[in-house]
């Protein structure tokens, strides 16, 4: 069954049958959306006690969409994007659960929310660049209605904002789709004959199981053929391409043939440069193997009439992109007018899904495809990160309004995502995906509660309140929940992705561009990022002792506590995040092998070797120098140093 | 009577059968012409239902004639035979019988088509003889048919000019209305001058090269293919000024900056149906002339030896590509009136489809830039007059297009709104509609030649068009209505729902099906190709 593709998919089919409900029937709207919804968070929890991390794709799905684009749709799940799925449907479904308040429009607010959801999901299953990049733009266009229509007085401003930055970042990234596109055949990487061995090396190791498969069977028609290279993940010859115009394949058969004709070089223990030199190599979209043909991208192109490193522009292009969502600082205003106008459920989805998407890219596009970049800017990266933990922490002290409050943590909490990405260690990294899905779950927490109080009290000015503790108890041992694991406190969720993270950052050693420039190590800014940790209890603390303790305001008498549809959304984010405090295993196996394979990719880009370093751990310090080739071309100013020291860890 | 004309008169009358479809539309207008001076005053709604039965004739006649057009949509195998019919010049070299023509016949009728649908219950014509309006934009559409496929400069003179002037009355037709008259007045001052300017050119090609044909074998493309890079400097400039001339008439009829100073007051000042009209098939023939030029005066391949090389073509194309597009944005984003804003943006549209024209490699596999110009024409064709059709829609009950006047549209007709959030997300270029395709194709034959900075253009371009196209989304969806609107109580006719609808639909198609029409428009161009 395509799970994926139902994954994705459901939420589709529940809006064209919302669309055809007439309006006045509020019920049945509501059932068919939360069914609709129901569906992914099913296959969610299936992939949560199910799925095993090997670092391989799993659960995929490869169909021809645009074949003289090279686009296919390309659905699968690794490590990486397991947590995001199962983290996608819970959330997912809470929001729909959570809008059954919504009295505005029912009709449309749920064919768009379900639209959101389809986009969402579609972007953690996607395994094509043009693929992933559609289901990004998707989900903007509800967003701008949902946030436009059914948020707060100010909802218009913050909506447009929203669309416009995210858009802006949407248009980097498209340039980098298409300008990786364009060099992923090699053909401007003409200078570099090694590199494009090493491509084709990559693609070809690609084809070894498509052959075994032939082999079994030789009289395989063309349908067959396509079908085995399809589901290999091998893109289909394109014949109108001049790549394979030169070399004369007029037939999957004849194509298939100069893949075995290496392997039986190989097979014999012969050379088989020149016969892999013969590979034809066509563009492609897809990640895994744009992944693998990194070397293509070492070169340089000119932009304005100026030599750039192709792979450190495109990088910068792609986090930009990314980093808008994520919000990293520079990029981050949009986030606390998103968050504060949108609806409730908006707002969950916003902080619970939508951010993560952000750091998502960067596992699954930017790393990956340009490793060499990523290594070169972990430092600036790191730095940006650091500044997001502490300055997030240090505005959400400032706010009053509840809601902001927990806007301004989501950016703090963010930045830990990207210190434990920059890391480039599996501790680290694979804390930075804990810290994902933890946040999101947490965050999603605190934005139903605030939503709770929000419908009784109508503001949400911290000020205001006091003394809820005696009134509303369930309430407030909820939302103590929350505060707590947002905080990181032993025994709930967010403290086992918060030490990964800073172990990771603290023992990280990756230099590149910051090396040089300051003398400023991961270990002087894990020590900076750990002051967040104070901050965040000191915003959280101070709010909670506004709101909660204190003499009771008179007016709030009379209050009722958290009704049960609203604990219905409530309780699951609570089971997950004791759960995950206490037991933290299953969702590090989920992502553990990918994780490390990612980064072991990113690091033998450069030419370390993390096995090695892993093995050595007790070696005092050892310098091993790198391919200056590499990173001189990650630089986007070809200046930079060619050194990268590596000194071993505690 | 000497021999040699009997022959070519028989000739002449024989070619009459590669010209049926512009024959039909001919016969239509008569027969609309006659019906409307025979029938009262308030029945001349038929003119428009026997003028929309003619074109859909004209239409069913274009596709007899090019059946391997629809085997070409279905598969591959239409491809041969489309290969095997390349140009067929008639009547002495006027006009031309090719693919590249067909196709843009069927741009032009369907766009006039639709713009009947839509003003047959436009309420701003109402009582204003508007059997007329229907008969002026079938002649429009004659002038149209003809420019794709003129190949003499006398024949494109002519049909440029059949299209103009009956435009020109067009955006006069509601003679008391100020704003009416203005922009009659304005288009025919500004098109007279640009008509005047391109004559002007032409007459000095004809003295520099002895013949007004463009094709053949001393046709001005031959001629100008054979000046050498020697040229000498001053006669090479000034055949530069004179192509200049030539093709300002071109770009005048696309409303490319800087010739674009008439359309954003014609556009407002003309009844909203012919602004519809305006910004799609006059726009579309311009753009078929205009490139059919651009192929046959500057070839590929030659780029060293000609005098003037193709790269420093494709800049000047570039630069006004990157002109129009800014500039239609930027003005639009200060824009109140929804229709004047639809104007401007329609010139920035202008400006992705010249950007799309700036990569002249024309070829198997090389970067192919007018075929995406092409694809982005049939997606333009639907989301424009799409969102016009709505525009008019909301027209008809609001009583103007004012941003005031539509506010909270959505609350009074939720599926038109609908429509029109879609055609506006298209016009942005999001997925999931063709809008997106258009653009992406466009700069993936950019990114092909390394035109970096071009597709950055088009990218900012769009953030920037983002902002006033979603300034009418959020006025018609988001704010509350004006109390002080005077509204209308009657219904929409269903036409109207059902012409957004099925553009909606057209779009989405064009978005996750768009192969076969993208293979179509590779194929028309290949007669071009020298």
């Amino acid at each position: 069954m395509p799970l994926l593709s139902l994954f994705v998919f459901a939420p589709v089919l529940g809006m064209f049958a919302i669309l055809c409900v007439p309006s006045k029937r509020a019920d049945i709207i509501k059932t068919i959306a939360s069914a609709a919804a129901a569906v992914p968070l099913f296959i969610g929890i299936y992939m949560f006690f199910t799925f095993n991390d090997d670092g391989k794709i799993h659960y995929y799905e490869n169909h021809v969409w645009i074949r003289s684009l090279n686009v296919y749709y390309k659905l699968g799940m690794d490590g990486i994007s397991a947590p995001m799925v199962v983290l996608s449907g819970l959330v997912g479904f809470i929001s729909v659960v959570a809008s059954w308040g919504i009295e505005k429009q029912i009709k449309g607010y749920f064919a768009l929310i379900l639209m959101l959801l389809a986009g969402m999901n579609g972007v953690f299953c996607a395994l094509d660049f043009f693929l992933f990049y559609v289901f990004w733009e998707v989900m903007l266009l509800p967003m701008y209605f949902l946030i436009g229509v059914w948020g707060g007085p100010k909802r218009v401003y913050a909506a447009i904002k929203f669309f416009l930055y995210t858009m802006a970042g949407s248009v980097l990234m498209l340039v980098a789709l298409l300008a990786g596109w364009y060099w992923s055949d090699g053909r401007y990487s003409g200078d570099m004959p090694e590199h494009v061995a090493q491509a084709k090396l990559a693609v070809y190791e690609q084809h070894v199981g498509v052959l075994e498969e032939l082999k079994a069977k030789p009289n395989a028609s063309e349908a067959e053929i396509e079908a085995s290279l399809l589901s290999h993940s091998v893109d289909l010859p394109n014949f109108d391409s001049p790549t394979f115009q030169e070399a004369q394949i007029k037939s999957l058969r004849a194509y298939i043939q100069k893949f075995s004709d290496v392997k039986k070089l190989k097979d014999a223990g012969q050379n088989i440069d020149d016969a892999v030199a013969a590979l034809p190599l066509d563009r492609t979209f897809d990640l895994m193997q744009l992944r693998a043909r990194y070397p293509l991208y070492l070169g340089k192109f000119t932009l304005f009439g100026r030599e750039f490193g192709f792979a450190g522009l495109m990088f910068v292009f792609l986090y930009i992109a990314f980093a808008i969502k994520v919000p990293v600082f520079p990029f981050h205003t949009w986030l606390p007018w998103a968050h504060v106008e949108a609806p409730t459920a908006i707002s969950v989805i916003l902080a619970g899904i939508l951010l993560k998407m952000g750091v998502y890219g960067f596992f699954r596009i930017a790393y990956p495809i340009f490793p060499t970049a990523a290594v070169y800017f972990a430092v600036p990266i790191a730095m940006l990160g650091v500044l997001n933990i502490i300055y997030g922490a240090c505005c959400a002290m400032a706010q009053t309004d509840l809601k902001k409050i927990v806007a301004y943590s989501s950016v703090s909490h963010m930045g830990y995502c990207m210190l434990g990405l920059a890391s480039l260690t599996d501790q680290g990294m694979t804390g930075s995906i804990l810290q994902m899905f933890n946040h999101g779950t947490s965050t999603s927490m605190m934005f139903l509660l605030v939503g709770v109080i929000y419908d009784r009290a109508h503001h949400r000015d911290v000020n205001k309140f006091g003394g809820l503790a005696a009134q509303l108890p369930v309430y407030t041992a909820l939302m103590t929940v929350a505060l707590f694991a947002s905080m990181g406190l032993p025994g709930l969720s967010g403290f086992i992705s918060e030490i990964l993270v800073f172990l990771g950052a603290f023992n990280s050693n990756i230099g590149g561009m910051g090396k040089s420039m300051i003398a400023m190590s991961f270990q002087s800014m894990t020590i900076i990022s750990a002051f967040g940790v104070v901050l965040t209890a000191g915003y959280l603390l101070w709010m909670m002792q506004r709101v909660f303790f204190g003499p009771l305001n008179e007016k709030y008498k009379g209050y009722a506590d958290v009704n049960s549809r609203e604990l219905f959304t409530l309780i699951p984010l609570v089971i997950v995040v004791i759960a995950l405090g206490v037991y933290p295993k299953p969702l590090i196996n989920m992502t553990q092998k990918s994780v490390e394979s990612t980064q072991q990719h990113v690091l033998a880009s450069v030419g370390i070797d993390d096995a090695e370093r892993t093995a050595t751990k007790s070696a005092a310090v050892k310098v091993s120098p790198v391919p200056a080739a590499a990173v001189t071309a990650a630089a986007v100013h070809a200046d930079a140093p060619a050194k990268i020291e590596e000194t071993a860890t505690r | 009577m000497p021999a040699g004309f009997e022959s070519i008169l028989n000739q002449n009358l024989q070619q009459f059968q590669y010209i049926l479809p512009e024959m039909m539309v001919i016969a239509t207008f008569i027969l609309a012409l006659i019906f409307d001076f025979a029938v009262p005053h308030h029945r001349r709604r038929s003119t428009a239902y026997i003028c929309i039965v003619g074109l859909i004739m004209a239409l069913w006649l274009n596709v007899q004639q090019n059946q391997h057009f629809v085997d070409l949509l279905k598969d591959k195998t239409g491809e041969s035979a489309l290969h095997s019919m390349q140009q067929l010049s008639i009547f002495q070299g006027m006009v031309v019988y090719d693919h590249f023509g067909t196709f843009f016949k069927f741009i032009v009728i369907l766009g006039t088509i639709a713009s009947l649908l839509l003003s047959i219950h436009a309420r701003e014509l109402f009582g204003k003889n508007h059997g007329e309006f229907y008969l002026l934009l079938v002649a429009v559409c004659v002038g149209g048919m003809f420019l794709a496929s003129s190949t003499n400069l006398l024949m494109i003179y002519l049909s440029l000019e059949s299209l103009s002037i009956v435009s020109y009355a067009m955006a006069g037709f509601l003679r008391r209305d100020r704003k009416s008259a203005e922009a009659g007045i304005k288009y025919v001052i500004y098109g007279a001058m640009a008509s005047g300017i391109m004559i002007f050119g032409m007459s000095y090609l004809y003295g520099m090269t002895g013949t007004l044909n463009m094709y053949g074998e001393n046709g001005i493309a031959a001629q100008l293919g054979g000046f050498q890079q020697t040229l000498e400097h001053g006669s090479r400039g000034g055949l530069v000024a004179v192509l200049a001339m030539v093709f300002a008439g071109f770009l005048y009829k696309i409303a490319a900056v800087p010739f674009h100073y008439w359309s954003p007051d014609v556009y407002e000042g003309a009844p909203t149906t012919a602004t519809g009209f305006f910004s799609v098939v006059p726009k579309a023939a311009g753009f078929a002339v205009l490139i059919r030029a651009v192929c046959a005066f500057f070839p590929v391949g030659t780029s060293q030896s000609h005098w003037l090389t193709t790269s420093a073509v494709e800049q000047v194309i570039g630069v006004i590509a990157i002109a129009t597009m800014t500039i239609g944005n930027l003005a639009a984003l200060g824009q109140t009136n929804a229709k004047r804003m639809l104007a401007y943006s329609s010139i920035a549209h202008a400006g992705y489809m010249l950007a799309g024209l700036s990569v002249l490699e024309v070829g198997k596999g090389a970067a192919d830039g007018p075929s995406s110009v092409l694809f982005y024409l049939v997606v333009y064709l639907f989301m424009n007059l799409g969102a016009f059709v709505v525009l008019v829609a909301l027209e008809n009950i609001f009583g103007g297009t004012d941003l005031r006047q539509l506010k909270g549209a959505a609350q009074r007709e939720p599926v038109l709104c609908a429509a029109l959030c879609a055609f506006l997300f298209s016009l942005t270029g999001l997925p999931p509609f063709g809008g997106f395709m258009g653009k992406y194709l466009i700069m993936w034959k950019l990114a092909d030649q390394k035109h970096y900075g071009m597709i950055m253009f088009i990218g900012i371009n769009s953030v920037v068009s983002l902002y006033y196209y979603m300034k009418l989304a959020k006025t018609v969806v988001i704010d509350k209505p004006d109390e002080e609107v005077i509204t209308t109580t009657e219904s929409t006719p269903f036409s109207y729902h059902a012409l957004a609808l099925c553009k909606c639909g057209a779009l989405v198609m064009l978005f996750f099906y768009f192969e076969p029409i993208q293979r179509l428009c590779r194929q028309v161009l290949e007669p071009l190709r020298f």
